[in-house]
């Protein structure tokens, strides 16, 4: 098995440099691990689940049994992450019931359009939807509190522009999931769009990396 | 289609880095004006805070004066009628001779009521001879068969702003009566001492102590305390409070040695 992975990591050296990609927020999240507040904890078991995802998938795909559904089922994770990051980092009440609203509206259409077989549009565009909206609203927050003193030493605000360019950027590409990740386009008009994805996640990742750096300061960045 | 996916993306993309940017920018001028604005809130209020703790002691001050110019040479005045109309009465009506003596004594204890209160109002000693003489009045006026109250100091102390002398003075004031009256304590020892960054006062007792969290929490209670971090607010000193119930208290004050910004007028009367 071991051979095949090494084998199958050799054949598409751009899914290692994902993985090692995925490693790199893992390994500063954990090295700050003391500064994390509990947003950031989130943060970090997320990655911690993405990084285990690509391994099952890359598994998968060795074996040639279907990974999509590991994509799909990510939706709902990535809905819920994003829910207990904002919902445990913002205190005004009101903007913490849009944020649960959000998350419950999404998580419920969601389970509407599951599917097993193939990369649910449907999910994976409510799941950008839901990041792009709670971002947003995060960021309407700081606007609003003023309570943070150097907005670029506070670890959220990179997290949230992290996701937003992430949303922003595979937004169009799940929402015509069919036209362009399926699996009947060609080849190199799925490994074009799926590159993009691959892009805007690893901005993630590096400004998720920003945003666990900069936790150490979050204590006493607050007005 | 794809086309249109790409620039919408494209498109999607620009408008994340726009409110990106946006939000940035605009927190961070923001910011710059909330904290400039509670720069100007804080220099405003220690500002207020010094003209009040001023007007206290101009106030002081008059009362001190009043007292000594007015009442206390009325007082002197009433004693010399007195000792005249003793003389009178001493040859007329012998027996009134006992009453005459007998508000004559309690006329010469107003007199040195009058005087003390007038001194109490106003450290003269710290005027003339500086915080640590006062320190040292303070302390032996304090004293008594009951009470041991102790001064330590640097042998140099350097000469401090007046401003710096008659708050650290009112400080130690306010806490010797503190554990004179509250903590009914019997040894205090007032620790004075130059520290390359400032004067460091301790204040030392083995009274009975006090919770300083009830003590804050009550409105009514520990005007004192807060009184003396209002004092120190205006110096940018501050002030520990090292106490616990049934263990007597240290509390330390800490002040920069530097020419602070408010400066309050020092008369003598």
């Amino acid at each position: 098995m071991l051979e095949k992975l090494i084998n199958h990591y050799a054949n598409y050296y751009g899914i290692l440099a994902i993985e090692f990609v995925t490693l790199i927020p893992i390994i500063i999240g954990v090295f700050y691990i003391k500064h994390l507040n509990r947003s950031m904890k989130f943060l970090l078991v997320y990655y911690i689940l993405v990084f285990i995802r690509d391994f099952i998938s890359n598994l998968s795909a060795i074996y040639k049994i279907n990974n999509h559904y590991l994509y799909n089922v990510f939706g709902f994770v990535e809905i819920a992450t994003v829910g207990l990051i904002y919902y445990r980092a913002v205190y005004n009440i009101r903007i913490r019931k849009w944020i649960a609203i959000l998350i419950c509206i999404s998580a419920f259409s969601g389970t509407f359009l599951w599917s097993s077989i193939e990369f649910s549009s449907g999910i994976l565009t409510i799941a950008d939807l839901c990041s792009m909206g709670v971002s947003i609203l995060y960021f309407n927050t700081i606007i609003s509190e003023l309570k943070i003193i150097n907005i670029l030493k506070h670890s959220l605000f990179w997290v949230s522009s992290g996701l937003i360019i992430q949303a922003a950027g595979t937004f169009f590409i799940f929402l015509f999931a069919k036209v362009v990740l399926s699996e009947k386009v060609e080849y190199s008009v799925f490994y074009f769009y799926w590159q993009v994805r691959q892009i805007m996640y690893i901005i993630f990742c590096l400004f998720s990396s920003v945003g666990f750096w900069v936790s150490k300061y979050d204590k006493e960045n607050y007005t | 289609m794809k086309l249109y996916i790409a620039v919408g993306t494209a498109v999607l993309l620009v408008m994340a880095i726009f409110i990106i940017v946006f939000v940035a920018y605009y927190q961070q001028k923001q910011i710059r004006q909330q904290l400039i604005l509670k720069e100007w809130q804080e220099k405003y209020r220690k500002g207020l805070l010094a003209a009040t703790l001023q007007a206290q002691e101009h106030e002081r001050r008059r009362i001190a004066q009043d007292l000594h110019d007015e009442i206390g040479t009325m007082l002197s005045v009433t004693k010399l009628s007195l000792n005249q109309l003793g003389r009178t009465v001493e040859h007329n009506d012998p027996g009134s001779t006992v009453l005459v003596q007998k508000t004559r004594s309690l006329l010469d204890e107003t007199i040195a009521n009058v005087r003390r209160i007038s001194r109490d109002l106003v450290p003269t000693t710290l005027e003339r001879f500086g915080l640590v003489s006062a320190l040292e009045e303070l302390a032996e006026k304090a004293s008594n068969g009951e009470v041991h109250v102790e001064l330590s100091c640097s042998d140099k102390m350097p000469t401090l702003l007046p401003q710096l002398d008659l708050t650290l003075f009112r400080i130690a004031q306010e806490l010797i009566n503190n554990a004179i009256k509250h903590a009914n304590a019997e040894n205090i020892i007032i620790d004075l001492h130059c520290q390359p960054n400032g004067i460091l006062l301790s204040v030392i007792d083995d009274g009975r102590g006090f919770d300083l969290d009830e003590i804050l929490k009550d409105k009514k209670r520990g005007l004192g305390l807060r009184n003396i971090e209002s004092r120190l607010n205006v110096i940018d000193g501050h002030v520990t409070f090292d106490v616990e119930e049934g263990r007597g208290s240290r509390i330390h004050i800490q002040v920069k040695n530097l020419k602070p910004e408010v400066e309050v007028e020092v008369e003598t009367v």
